[in-house]
């Protein structure tokens, strides 16, 4: 049974493969959707600009970089800075980190998806998209460890399934779904 | 594994640091804090605070260590390039001064110091600025007054510096010793390198033509952060600049109705009130 209007915030997690499964759930999505989206997704260090240019353009729901120690509310998309790890602070704030890299990456989606779970517990809805790494299996487990729910994009559907799997293969998730069916499930959530 | 640490933990690690070296750590922002320390519980195999305590309180080179494990010490020469273009296209040639003076504070292992020291040789202004350069931790203040970096460090900081659009090569600016780059000393010629912690030492270093903190209040919560600003107010000259982080933000500092925001995008501001 899902619970409407319970969840604190959904956090995504995506690396290659995962561009073009944001922008379709982002233009899916009505403008004042009101759970906070807060998403990680590996890209090119040196690219520090275009990317939310890119997802905005696609997107009803705003989206931004957040600075550190902004405040998180509804109807937003918040995507991880470039070269910055990205946390959630006690008292639903952003907490940016230059802090070494975790599995390469930096940002990183284990480090986003821990504090989300330390945070939100229950409260957090956690996915894990297409990608050619393991980032994110850990925190995912985390997330699901602290009664949030999990969900991997399904392998079958993924560019590359790396990610998803190792995702599957560290926790039980609690749905496997395509994308058409993770827009459906995050609009049953309000 | 330790995963997760309770609050009361670290308040207990905060409050004993503090009576016994005086080192205020109670202000640092708690998710980046307490992660640093289950990474340094678990690449050290202790198993709770007390036994890093025990370590830590029984002796001082332990805590030495700790200290700079604790802090986030991760930098790079002419990071963020397009704000040291800025920098040095519409701030420091406009500072009409005969006598400059700039502070790094929080300033690692002396990538951005470098950085500054380069940018005014090739400003041909490195003669007319004195650099004073603080950090909480004497270990990462040696490493950055011998200024020897790693092969695959220099790879990060040539890149950033050509996008920065450095005038000659970085090459020039060091010699190679097997894979150990090392700085030419002469770019330290006007540069002092002090031990100076922003959450305790509230003293005026001096009056400051340029203050560059970045990426150093993300580590502090919104109180230090406040008390830190108004620090660098009192350290500023008046119509001095302060440069942070490109995604740190000051306005809601209770300095901020004092500056100008010169550029958004770099996070440069301009001192116009006392
Ligand atoms: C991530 S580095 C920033 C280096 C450089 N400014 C940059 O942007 O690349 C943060 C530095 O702040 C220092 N630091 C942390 N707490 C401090 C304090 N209370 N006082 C002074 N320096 C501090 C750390 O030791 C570390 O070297």
């Amino acid at each position: 049974m899902i619970q409407k209007n319970y969840y604190k915030a959904i956090i995504i997690g995506g690396s290659a493969g995962s561009f073009p499964v944001i922008t379709e759930i982002l233009a899916n999505l009505p403008k004042d959707y009101p759970i906070p989206i807060i998403m990680c997704l590996h890209r090119l260090k040196d690219i520090r600009e275009g990317f939310s240019e890119a997802l905005n353009a696609k997107s009803a729901v705003l989206v931004e970089e957040p600075y550190d120690k902004q405040k998180i509310k509804g109807n937003r998309v918040y995507l991880a800075p470039s070269n910055y790890h990205m946390q959630i602070e006690l008292g639903n704030t952003f907490a940016l980190s230059t802090d070494i890299m975790v599995k390469h990456s930096r940002p990183s989606i284990d480090v986003l998806f821990e504090s989300a779970a330390y945070n939100y517990g229950k409260k957090a809805v956690g996915i894990i998209l297409s990608g050619a790494n393991s980032d994110g299996a850990q925190g995912l487990k985390t997330l699901k460890s602290k009664g949030g729910f999990a969900i991997a994009q399904d392998p079958e559907e993924s560019r590359i399934t790396t990610m998803p799997k190792a995702a599957m293969k560290a926790t039980t998730v609690d749905k496997v779904l395509e994308t058409k069916d993770i827009i459906r499930f995050l609009k049953k959530l309000v | 594994m330790v995963e997760d640490l309770q609050l009361n933990d670290i308040r207990k690690l905060t409050d004993r640091v503090m009576e016994k070296y005086g080192y205020d750590f109670k202000d640092y922002a708690l998710a980046s804090f307490k992660r640093r320390i289950i990474f340094i519980l678990n690449e050290q195999e202790l198993r709770s605070i007390d036994d890093l305590l025990e370590r830590i309180l029984n002796s001082e080179k332990a805590f030495n260590q700790f200290l700079s494990d604790l802090t986030v010490n991760t930098t790079e020469m002419f990071r963020d390039p397009e704000f040291w273009s800025y920098l040095s296209k519409e701030v420091i040639p406009k500072l009409k001064n005969s006598k400059i003076k700039i502070w790094h504070a929080g300033c690692s292992s002396g990538e951005e110091v470098y950085s500054m020291a380069i940018l005014l040789k090739e400003l041909d202004m490195l003669d007319k600025v004195t650099i004073t350069a603080t950090d909480i931790s004497n270990s990462i203040l040696d490493k950055a007054k011998k200024g020897s970096y790693t092969l695959s460090k220099m790879e990060t900081n040539r890149k950033n510096y050509e996008k920065f659009g450095g005038t000659g090569k970085l090459e020039d600016y060091y010699s190679l010793n097997g894979r150990i780059a090392s700085m030419n000393q002469d770019l330290l010629k006007n540069v002092l390198f002090v031990e100076h912690n922003l959450a305790s030492d509230g003293n005026v270093l001096g009056k400051f033509d340029i203050i560059m903190c970045r990426n150093v209040m993300i580590y502090f919560n919104s109180n230090l952060q406040d008390k830190v600003y108004r620090l660098f107010h009192k350290s500023m000259s008046s119509g001095g600049h302060l440069a942070i982080g490109i995604r740190e933000s000051m306005v809601w500092s209770s300095i901020a109705n004092k500056y100008l925001c010169l550029n958004q995008k770099e996070k440069v501001f301009k001192k116009i009130e006392e």
